[in-house]
C-alpha cells in the first residue's frame, strides 16, 4: 500500500489540494435560498377521477425547485446560471422554523387539491358538500407551546365569529383568545399581539382558508406526491372539470398552468413565475395559463411575459384571473376563436 | 461460462500466493483511491443538479460513466497494489483479474444506479 501511494504521491497532493475546498463549498450552507426550474407533472396521475374517459390531450402543473439554505456552490452556480434566481433569505425566516415551511408548503397542497376538487366537481353540476376554515398555516418562533399550532382551524376570535373583523379589531399588547379545532378537537388557546422588533404589533402567526370536502357524489382518488405548495389548484380544478364533463378541452395539447385556486372559482398569485414559464418551455407545453390580477408591473403576468418575451417558443401564453376565463378560452380555441 | 469458470478459479488462486490480509490491503488500498473522489463526484453533482433538475437523467448517467471509468483506474491500482507484494505474473493472470474486477465494479454500480432511479421516479 505504501509503495502504491508513494507512486501516486502527485496525484494524491493535486487531488487532497482539490478534495478539501471543492467539498467545503459543496458542503458549508449560507444564507441564500434559490429557485430553478422543475417539473410538469401530468394531473392524471395524482388525480384519478372518471377513469373511463381518455380525452386527448392532457393537462399539466407545473413545479419549481426551490431551496434555502444553499452551498456555497449551489450559490456560485446559481448566480451564474440564467434560469436560476439566488435571493437572500428574507427577515421573516429568522422567526420561523424552515421545517414549519415545509409543513405549510403540504397544507396549501392538501388546501388546493381540496379546492379544485370543489370548483372542478361543483362547476361540473354534481352535488359537493364541504367546508372552509381559516386555518393556521405558520406559526412564528415567539408563540409559545401552548398556543396556536400548524393546521389550528379558528372558529372563534375572542368569542366572536366574523373572524376577518375580528382580527382587524386586535389591539396591540392584548391577548387573544381563539376557539380553535385540533384534530377534531375544539380548545381554547391564548396568544399575545406584541411589539415585535420590526416595530409593528403581531401575533405572529399566518392565516389562510384550508378546504374540506364532507361528501360527493363523485369517486376520486388522490395519489401521493412529493411536490408541495398551491400553485397547482388552477389546472387541477381544469382537469376535474375536464373529466367530469367530458368536453375534450385537452384538444390533442399539452396544457400546462399555474396559480392558485379558491372556491369562489378566483385565481391567486404564485412565486417563481420566472421558473415555471422556462420549466413549461423545456418541456414542450403549448398552452400555459398564467395568474392575471393586475396591470402592475409585478404581476405575476407582466413578469411572465417578460421570460417568454425572451424564449424562442411557440408556446402560448394566457393570462386568466378566474377557473371561467380558462373555461372559455379553451371553448374558444377549440371553436378556433382562441386568442393569446 | 467457460471462461466465467476460469476466472472464479483465478480470483480463488489469489488466497494461494498471497495472504489474506496482503488481499484485504490491496482491496482497501483500490477502494480508497476509488472513494474519495467518487464521493466529491457524487458531492458535486447532487449539488448542481439540483440547479438543474430538468437535466436529471443525463446527470446520471454521466455521473455513472465517470464512475465507471473511475472504478476501471482504481481496479488498475489494485492490480498493481497486488504485484507490489509479490509479482505472481507467471501464475495469476493478472489481466483477467482486472477484468473480473471490471465487471465486478461495472455490476455494483449499476445496481445502485437503478435502485437510485427507481427511488427518484
Amino acid at each position: 500500500m505504501k509503495r502504491t501511494v508513494l507512486r501516486y504521491k502527485i496525484l494524491i497532493i493535486v487531488f487532497s489540494s482539490l478534495f478539501i475546498p471543492l467539498m467545503f463549498i459543496s458542503l458549508f450552507r449560507i444564507e441564500y435560498s434559490f429557485l430553478a426550474p422543475g417539473f410538469n407533472d401530468n394531473i392524471s396521475e395524482f388525480i384519478v377521477v372518471n377513469e373511463e374517459y381518455n380525452p386527448s390531450g392532457s393537462f399539466h402543473t407545473t413545479s419549481v425547485i426551490s431551496l434555502d439554505k444553499i452551498t456555497i456552490l449551489q450559490f456560485i452556480v446559481g448566480a451564474l446560471e440564467n434560469k436560476v434566481t439566488v435571493d437572500e433569505f428574507p427577515d421573516y425566516y429568522q422567526n420561523v422554523d424552515l421545517d414549519d415551511l415545509n409543513v405549510m408548503s403540504y397544507l396549501m397542497k392538501d388546501d388546493s387539491l381540496a379546492s379544485s376538487l370543489i370548483i372542478g366537481i361543483d362547476r361540473s353540476g354534481f352535488e359537493i358538500d364541504y367546508d372552509s376554515y381559516l386555518s393556521v398555516y405558520l406559526v412564528y418562533n415567539y408563540l409559545t407551546a401552548d398556543s396556536l399550532k400548524l393546521g389550528d382551524k379558528i372558529l372563534e376570535v375572542n368569542g366572536r365569529t366574523d373572524l376577518v373583523d375580528a382580527f382587524n379589531n386586535i389591539a396591540c399588547n392584548e391577548t387573544v383568545e381563539f376557539m380553535i379545532l385540533r384534530k377534531d378537537e375544539e380548545m381554547t388557546v391564548y396568544a399575545d399581539n406584541s411589539l415585535r422588533d420590526n416595530g409593528t404589533c403581531s401575533i405572529g402567526i399566518y392565516l389562510s382558508y384550508i378546504s374540506e370536502i364532507n361528501s360527493t357524489v363523485v369517486d376520486y382518488t388522490l395519489v401521493d406526491t412529493d411536490t408541495g405548495g398551491p400553485s397547482g389548484g388552477l389546472m387541477q380544478s381544469v382537469y376535474i372539470y375536464n373529466q367530469l364533463t367530458e368536453l375534450n378541452l385537452g384538444l390533442g395539447l399539452k396544457i400546462a398552468g399555474t396559480g392558485t385556486i379558491s372556491v369562489d372559482g378566483s385565481v391567486g398569485a404564485i412565486g417563481g413565475i420566472r421558473q415555471k414559464i422556462l420549466t413549461a418551455d423545456i418541456n414542450n407545453i403549448d398552452v400555459f395559463f398564467v395568474p392575471y390580477l393586475s396591470d402592475d408591473e409585478s404581476d405575476n403576468y407582466k413578469e411572465a411575459l417578460r421570460t417568454y418575451n425572451a424564449l424562442d417558443t411557440s408556446m402560448v401564453l394566457v393570462g386568466v384571473s378566474s377557473f371561467q376565463e380558462v373555461i372559455d378560452y379553451l371553448l374558444a380555441l377549440e371553436s378556433g376563436d382562441g386568442n393569446e | 461460462m467457460v471462461m466465467n469458470k476460469e476466472l472464479h478459479h483465478r480470483l480463488l488462486d489469489l488466497r494461494i500466493y498471497y495472504l489474506p490480509g496482503v488481499i484485504f490491503t490491496c482491496l482497501i488500498t483500490g477502494f480508497l483511491f476509488f472513494f474519495f473522489p467518487a464521493i466529491l463526484l457524487v458531492t458535486l453533482m447532487v449539488n448542481i443538479v439540483l440547479l438543474y433538475a430538468y437535466l436529471l437523467i443525463q446527470f446520471l448517467i454521466v455521473l455513472f460513466i465517470l464512475l465507471v471509468i473511475l472504478s476501471y483506474f482504481t481496479n488498475k491500482i489494485t492490480i498493481m497494489t497486488f504485484k507490489n507484494y509479490g509479482d505472481k505474473s507467471s501464475e495469476i493472470d493478472y489481466k483477467h483479474l482486472h477484468l473480473l474486477l471490471n465487471i465486478i465494479s461495472f455490476v455494483a454500480l449499476l445496481i445502485i444506479f437503478i435502485i437510485v432511479y427507481f427511488i427518484l421516479f
